[in-house]
């Protein structure tokens, strides 16, 4: 699954935010506290809408927290 | 355990309770329940509808009085709204849903054996009731999983 292939960097990035909680961070993208563990854990890979919008909260950009490991893939190429 | 979960548990353990409640109900306590009865498609017409409706009765009431528990348990707490569900929440949901929608389809055709056999009618509505009741307990079991282990 594509959940596999994608790392995260939020945990760090709460770090820099002056040690910024999950709970602050889940209700300032209006999700669940447990939903933003289960993205920091690789559990759950977020949709592009949420990823934006965990980007835009610590201003960074979108590949400076999520990043993709395509060497994982078993998607046949056309 | 995530409020979630606790949901998905309490609904679980609902559903068995009432289940076996209607069931000990009908056919403990009014033994006038006999073979000839149960041949009767009438019987089980008035058997699933009076268990829709004490299922959604008990269910609504159950609940209110499970969001009035968790309100009074974490009264000086931060709680997460019990109604609210992010994206994660709503996929969860989907995909258990949906798992337990290809049981209740699997049932309704399994059903079909009985009466193609040559079987009386009392048997088709025990497969249609038995695969209602497995989807309705696995829908929470699956949502119980993906929360623990993931989507």
């Amino acid at each position: 699954m594509s959940k596999d292939h994608i790392q995260n960097k939020i945990r760090t990035l709460r770090f820099f935010k002056d040690e910024m909680t999950q709970k602050q961070l889940a209700d300032e993208v209006g999700v669940t506290r447990q939903t933003v563990a289960a993205i920091e854990s690789g559990k759950y890979s977020p949709s592009l809408e949420l990823a934006f919008r965990i980007s835009s909260v610590f201003k960074v950009t979108l590949d400076e927290v999520f990043t993709y490991d395509s060497s994982k893939d078993k998607i046949k190429k056309k | 355990m995530t409020i979630q979960v606790q949901k998905a548990v309490f609904n679980f353990v609902t559903t068995i309770l009432l289940m076996g409640g209607y069931l000990f109900y009908v056919f403990g306590i009014h033994r006038d329940v006999n073979l000839s009865k149960v041949l009767e498609i009438q019987f089980w017409g008035i058997f699933i509808l009076e268990l829709t409706v004490l299922m959604v009765l008990a269910k609504i009431i159950l609940f209110i009085l499970f969001a009035i528990f968790k309100k009074v348990k974490n009264r000086n707490m931060d709680e997460e709204d019990l109604g609210f569900m992010d994206e994660r929440d709503k996929l969860i949901e989907m995909k258990s849903d949906r798992y337990s929608h290809w049981i209740t389809m699997f049932g309704f055709i399994a059903s079909m054996v009985p009466i193609s056999m040559g079987y009386s009618v009392q048997y088709m509505f025990i497969t249609i009731l038995s695969f209602g009741f497995v989807s309705a307990v696995m829908s929470d079991v699956w949502k119980i999983y993906f929360y623990n282990k993931g989507l």
